[in-house]
């Protein structure tokens, strides 16, 4: 027996030697090369996305197992989201697979480039190619100039990339097409061969390039779309087992793009609106998920009385209208609260857990949130909470005083920076909850005396956020916690 | 027991069970009469605790018409300003709050929060909030705040219940809780969103009243006590409480003089004056006013009568002979009363005690503000009464109130006396201000209940004698008259909805669309979360005074003159600022250090009480202000910043269907003017309805230079240090007016304003924190009044100084056609 493991034991350590020896093997960059790139960046909107095909082959004799992405600092820092996928299958059944995709560090890393390496489902083999398709996200990538505008010219912009792919691998062969808003482009780098036609600007195709090439190119254009950011956001949810969800979501908006200089003419803006103040916004469309009551749209000083909620049994769409159209540099800030049945968000796990399960991200239709924050408050009396996020972020635990807390509720606070709408992924939040605490707050309520001595020791800091609505008059009707 | 004993002897079996059957029966219905008679009472009790409790719920949820409509938001002006301390008071604390400086408003100046305000009705709403906060209920202030004046209407029907109880019966004080609880005339003031002193202050008068009738009428030390503290919790909600402290002394001495003194009196009346006013004296804001000023002499003076008939009845009853009391009596009341007038003389002379202010005398002479304190004169709800208001908000009361004048007098107490004197004084008052309908109300629905009450009790007893003497069934006409006379007071209920909700809500104004939907014209808020959102933090506001407080809590701000009326020659400079031309305009604004003006246009939603009716057609109360705007040329006007700014681009935009663009709704005319150029000012923001529009001053502001007192060098200070180290100064080393007159004179070095004249203000700082501004030298601006709204207003001495200009200036409201037409 003890030989056997002895045994065992010096063939798993083999094998991670191995699997060291492979890694270190892959991460020489000259392994792998890529045979054909093609990169189409869509710069139609203020989320620059570039969708990346790589075509690579093991020109080595150790098989690969992953594939490092490169990345200039200055992009690296604007990345809100990296995806990757494989290929599989010819042509008729093709079929993708998600790839994980980590951030990882390179010894000879040139001009503090950064990685990211895609670990393949199956490591390739000498010769062997594969086809992956990466997807990532750039924000804040697209710079205003001039940067202040008045409010009859239109938004011009600049975006800087390289003419070739940034990679730690030989390329073959690569095109880059830039899909511009508009046919109106002021200027742009020339790489040859480089074509512009149409909303469509051609880089390539540039053959042979060796490793860290670099072509720095600068695009002036034209776009409109509105650069709604999301400075800060909040979003609080809390449970109750009495058959709600409360949300209420705090939005610092701004308007991302060129100023606004000067004068603001409410005649003009009336008047000619294709002409004048193109690049402002006035509304935002929000998407909420079905069966949403009691929806508030509010700021500090009361009701903001511009929205619609459109709601079927599949989404519920609300449109708001800030005060003002945002110009350029303008800001608004406001709260957006609903409620939502406990039934279609919380469920039971079979370890007797319960968990919630809710989509990260803003609800707002293309917007960048700089920080999001998200309070998962949960009932009084639940222990144990734990988050499934999809991504990385941020965690901490925190005790907010509602109505009637005696302990106080355990709030989980997930946070990111950099948000996309592409982040809209369901999370889980995880935790143990005995049902006897349901009756707490009724019996505080029945028990004023009993209340009044038990809150003396508990009312610490206590902040609930303006515009709460009373957890009282909620529907009691809702099983809880049944899986639906 | 005997006859029983006895009948058995006489022989007859029958006549002893039959007897003593009906003697059983005679018990029984004795005994069930009891029970019926503990019923009726237990009954009674029953229907009067839950009127009374019908009632409150009634008071309460008829003030909630504008959060149902709308939604739960502060309304109007001042609330504003109320709201805007509370949350600070809540946020910062009691000691912050006390002391805080308030540096947003009326920039350069600034205003000491804590010295110049009446803290009741914000320390209230902050310890419900704490209270609730305490109770795990996690309201937020607003909400407190918005829900405050109806909670209080609702106590307030409780203390008019007791009231009436206390001077008439018990059926008069339901009457009298059903009454207040509907009545337009406190209904208007006490909606929820209607955040104002008011709202508490009507509760806290009552309260006292109620207090001290109750302790005349037991001669009780508890009562008198209880009503102090009533009197302390008015003083620091509301100005008002002037009216009590001359109401109570003038009653005292009505009923000194009807002979109606009495241990009782004596005992309520000291404990309640002296107490009260050891308590009003810890109000920073009124301070040593009880023994300083001319309006609380009185309650000073009946209080030492008091002492004196006392006194007199001691020595009375010493003496014995009436020949030598007599004589002492001469002896004395020339000795107190040559006394008294040389010390009150003395004390106004050497300005101890202050004159009336003009606020007093305006209330004692209605034609007094229009010619001395125009800008008090301006506020629409300081105009005399018209007889429609008295209509609209006392209703069916208004012919009541006689009725139960007569009733009062047929059964005169001291209690009724009581309430015959605030009534008759407080419906003199309310004659001449249109805001002190308010405190009549509580009076008018105390007498009218006591008309009610005591018909209904006439016409019941009428019925009954009849119903007993006919033996008909009558009684249902008795009921049916009953229920016809309750029905009374019900009726005015449905009639009041169209006068009193209304009371401005200058927020937002609800329209109907062209689709019959109905519209908010949100205009206001766009304007004001357009300021707090998109201008630097420090900057500066200028604007018509009414929307000062709005600015500073919804625009976060700063403004340089608001509704607090603190300073009359602020307010002035804005207004000229407003009407001059362009260039002249722009100095002012610079000279303020003005980053921003905003306007109020209704040109296009035919919104009628804009800024340009404020200023030209209000200010025409205000000539002293504008002394150089030569009227008589009205193509003038054009050319005033305040036109310019309203009606900027306006030429472009067609208003009305089949009207010339131009066209200006509000005054049904086309503007004259279509093609405004502006030089120094630019649009920075005009709302979607073009309510609001506001402007960016050009350039950079340049550094005003200030000197502290005359003659010393220059000094590169902040206005705000400066008046800080007066203030603090002043406040703790003279508690009494001091005669320390800090010249702070600014000049502009930069710009000669010829027209300002260079506007040095002799500033005054009192124990109070108040400012008052004296004389300036030489032939300077004329617009030397001070004031303080809530309370006291300057204590000019010298009424001359008030006077408009000589050079009157015909700014008639005819100068509309003018403009539009020239």
């Amino acid at each position: 027996m003890a030989r056997s493991i002895s045994m065992e034991a010096a063939g798993l350590t083999l094998a991670f030697l191995i699997l060291i020896l492979t890694i270190s093997a892959a991460s020489s960059t000259n392994q792998i090369q890529i045979l054909n790139a093609e990169r189409r960046i869509d710069l139609s909107s203020h989320i620059v996305k570039v969708f990346l095909t790589l075509k690579v082959e093991n020109v080595m004799t150790a098989p690969a197992s992953e594939i490092v992405l490169a990345f200039p600092p200055a992009q690296a820092d604007h990345l809100a989201l990296v995806k990757a996928q494989a290929a599989i299958g010819k042509k008729k059944k093709k079929s993708y697979v998600h790839l994980d995709v980590n951030p990882t560090e390179l010894p000879d890393a040139p001009n503090g480039t950064k990685y990211f390496s895609i670990s393949l489902l199956n490591p390739l083999s000498s010769g062997e190619t594969a086809t992956l398709e990466v997807l990532y996200i750039l924000t804040h990538s697209l710079k205003p100039f001039p940067a202040e505008i008045s409010q009859s010219e239109s938004q011009l912009v600049y975006f800087r990339d390289s003419a070739l792919i940034l990679s730690p691998y030989h390329v073959k062969q690569q095109t880059t097409f830039l899909k511009t808003p508009s046919t109106k482009v002021e200027s742009f780098t020339r790489v040859e061969p480089t074509k512009f036609a149409g909303r469509e600007l051609k880089y390539g195709p540039y053959e042979d390039r060796p490793p860290y090439s670099f072509s720095p190119v600068t695009v002036h254009l034209e776009n409109n779309s509105p650069f709604a950011v999301v400075e800060e956001l909040l979003r609080e949810v809390e449970i109750s087992h009495w058959g709600n969800i409360q949300i209420t979501e705090h939005y610092k908006l701004v308007h991302a793009g060129a100023r606004h200089k000067g004068v603001f003419s409410r005649v003009e803006y009336q008047s000619r609106p294709s002409f004048s103040g193109t690049s402002s916004f006035k509304h935002l469309l929000a998407s909420l998920p079905p069966r949403v009551h009691s929806v508030y749209y509010r700021d500090d000083i009361g009701n903001i009385s511009s929205s619609h909620l459109r709601s079927d049994y599949r989404k519920s769409e609300l449109e708001i209208e800030p005060r003002y159209p945002l110009f350029g540099g303008w800001k608004a800030t406001f709260v957006i609260g609903y409620g939502l049945p406990l039934e279609d968000f919380l469920f039971e796990s079979p370890d007797g857990k319960r968990y919630l399960n809710f989509s990260f991200g803003c609800p707002l239709a293309e917007t960048v949130v700089d920080k999001l924050t998200i309070k998962v408050v949960l009932p009084e009396g639940s222990k144990d909470p734990s988050a499934a996020v999809p991504f990385p972020v941020e965690q901490h635990l925190e005790t907010k005083y509602s109505y009637l807390d005696v302990v106080g509720r355990t709030v989980l606070v997930l946070e990111k920076k950099n948000v996309v709408p592409e982040h809209i992924t369901p999370f889980q939040v995880y935790y143990t909850f005995k049902p006897i605490f349901m009756l707490a707050e009724p019996l505080m309520l029945a028990s004023k005396g009993l209340m009044m001595q038990l809150s003396s020791d508990g009312s610490g800091s206590h902040d609930p956020l303006p515009g709460q609505p009373s957890m009282l008059s909620l529907n009691s009707s809702a099983c809880p916690c049944s899986p639906n | 027991m005997a006859v029983t004993k006895t009948e058995p002897i006489n022989g007859s079996t029958n006549k002893p069970s039959s007897s003593s059957v009906s003697m059983k029966s005679d018990l029984m219905s004795t005994l069930s009469l009891k029970s019926l008679k503990l019923k009726t009472k237990q009954q009674e009790l029953l229907i009067r605790v839950s009127i009374l409790c019908l009632v409150y719920v009634l008071a309460f949820i008829t003030r909630l018409f504008s959060v149902l409509r709308y939604e739960s938001m502060i309304h109007e002006f001042d609330p504003y300003f109320n709201y805007r301390t509370t949350l600070f008071l809540t946020e910062k604390g009691f000691y912050e709050f006390w002391n805080w400086f308030d540096s947003e408003s009326w920039y350069p100046l600034g205003r000491i929060i804590g010295g110049t305000l009446y803290p009741g009705l914000m320390v209230t709403a902050a310890i419900m909030y704490w209270g609730l906060r305490f109770l795990r209920f996690a309201v937020h202030i607003r909400e407190v705040c918005v829900l405050t004046a109806p909670f209080f209407a609702s106590n307030t029907t409780l203390v008019a219940y007791f009231f009436g109880k206390e001077i008439w019966d018990t059926g008069a004080g339901l009457v009298a809780a059903v009454l207040i609880a509907i009545c337009p005339g406190y209904i208007s003031r006490s909606v929820a969103g209607s955040y104002d002193n008011e709202g508490v202050a009507i509760f806290a008068l009552l309260l006292t009243f109620y207090l001290f009738v109750k302790a005349v009428n037991t001669g009780s030390l508890a009562w008198g006590l209880g009503s102090a503290l009533g009197y302390f919790y008015m003083v620091s909600a509301w100005g008002g409480y002037v009216f009590i402290i001359n109401l109570i002394p003038l009653y005292v001495l009505v009923l000194l003089i009807t002979g109606r003194y009495s241990m009782r009196l004596y005992v309520a009346y000291n404990s309640m004056y002296v107490l009260g006013m050891l308590l009003a004296m810890q109000i920073r804001f009124v301070g040593f006013q009880h023994v300083q000023s001319g309006e609380h002499m009185a309650a000073m003076g009946v209080f030492f009568l008091m002492q004196g008939f006392y006194f007199l009845g001691w020595v009375k009853h010493l003496l014995g002979d009436k020949k030598k009391f007599e004589a002492l009596l001469r002896i004395i009341v020339t000795c107190a009363v040559g006394v008294g007038a040389i010390a009150l003389g003395v004390g106004t002379a050497s300005g101890y005690i202050s004159p009336w202010t003009g606020r007093f005398y305006s209330l004692l002479d209605p034609t007094y503000a229009k010619d001395h304190i125009p800008i008090i004169a301006s506020v629409s709800e300081h105009q005399p009464t018209a007889w429609s208001s008295f209509m609209f908000d006392f209703h069916i009361l208004l012919f009541l109130f006689p009725a139960g004048l007569y009733f009062c007098f047929k059964r005169l107490s001291d209690a009724t006396i009581f309430i015959v004197m605030y009534g008759l004084t407080s419906m003199y008052f309310a004659g001449v201000m249109v805001r002190l309908i308010l405190v009549a109300t509580p009076a008018v629905c105390l007498i009218s209940a006591i008309a009610v009450s005591a018909t209904i009790k006439n016409l019941t007893t009428l019925l009954r004698t009849k119903s007993k003497v006919s033996q008909t069934g009558t009684t249902k006409g008795a009921s049916g008259g009953k229920g016809s006379s309750k029905a009374l007071p019900d009726q005015s209920q449905p009639f009041q909805r169209n006068g009193s909700y209304c009371i401005a809500f200058r927020c937002f104004l609800p329209a109907q669309g062209a689709h019959g939907n109905r519209v908010i014209f949100d205009d206001y808020r766009e304007a004001y979360y357009w300021l707090r959102q998109n201008t630097p933090a420090d900057a500066k506001v200028m604007s018509w005074w009414d929307y000062g407080y709005q600015i500073t809590a919804m625009g976060n701000r700063t403004v340089i003159v608001d509704n607090n009326t603190w300073n009359n020659t602020h307010i002035a400079t804005v207004g000229r600022a407003m009407s001059s031309y362009e260039d002249e305009a722009y100095e002012i604004m610079r000279s303020l250090d003005v980053n921003y003006v905003l306007v109020v246009f209704g040109g296009v939603t035919g919104y009628s009480s804009d800024d340009i009716k404020q200023v030209f057609v209000d200010g025409e109360n205000w000539r002293w202000s504008i002394p150089f705007l030569p009227i008589e040329t009205a193509k003038i006007v054009r050319f005033l910043v305040e036109y310019k700014l309203s009606y900027y681009r306006f030429g472009e935009l067609v208003t009305e269907y089949g009207k010339p663009p131009g066209y200006d709704r509000a005054r049904g005319v086309e503007i004259g003017n279509k093609d405004i150029k502006l030089e120094h000012l630019e649009e920075a923001f005009t709302t979607s309805n073009w309510i609001v529009r506001i402007y960016k001053i050009g350039g950079v502001s340049i550094a005003l230079i200030y000197c502290l007192d005359q003659g010393s060098d220059f000094r590169n200070v902040q206005w705000i240090h400066v008046l800080d180290f007066v203030s603090s100064d002043n406040l703790s080393s003279h508690p009494t007016p001091p005669p320390s007159h800090t010249n702070t004179c600014f000049q502009q070095q930069k710009f000669k304003l010829d027209h300002i004249q260079q506007s040095c203000s002799n500033s005054t700082i009192t124990a109070e924190g108040n400012k008052y501004y004296g004389e300036c030298h030489e032939k300077s601006i004329r617009f030397l009044k001070p004031a303080n709204k809530e309370a006291s207003l300057g204590r000019e001495t010298d009424s001359e100084r008030w006077a408009p200009p000589p050079q009157g200036y015909a700014l008639g409201c005819f100068w509309w056609a003018e403009i539009a037409f020239v």
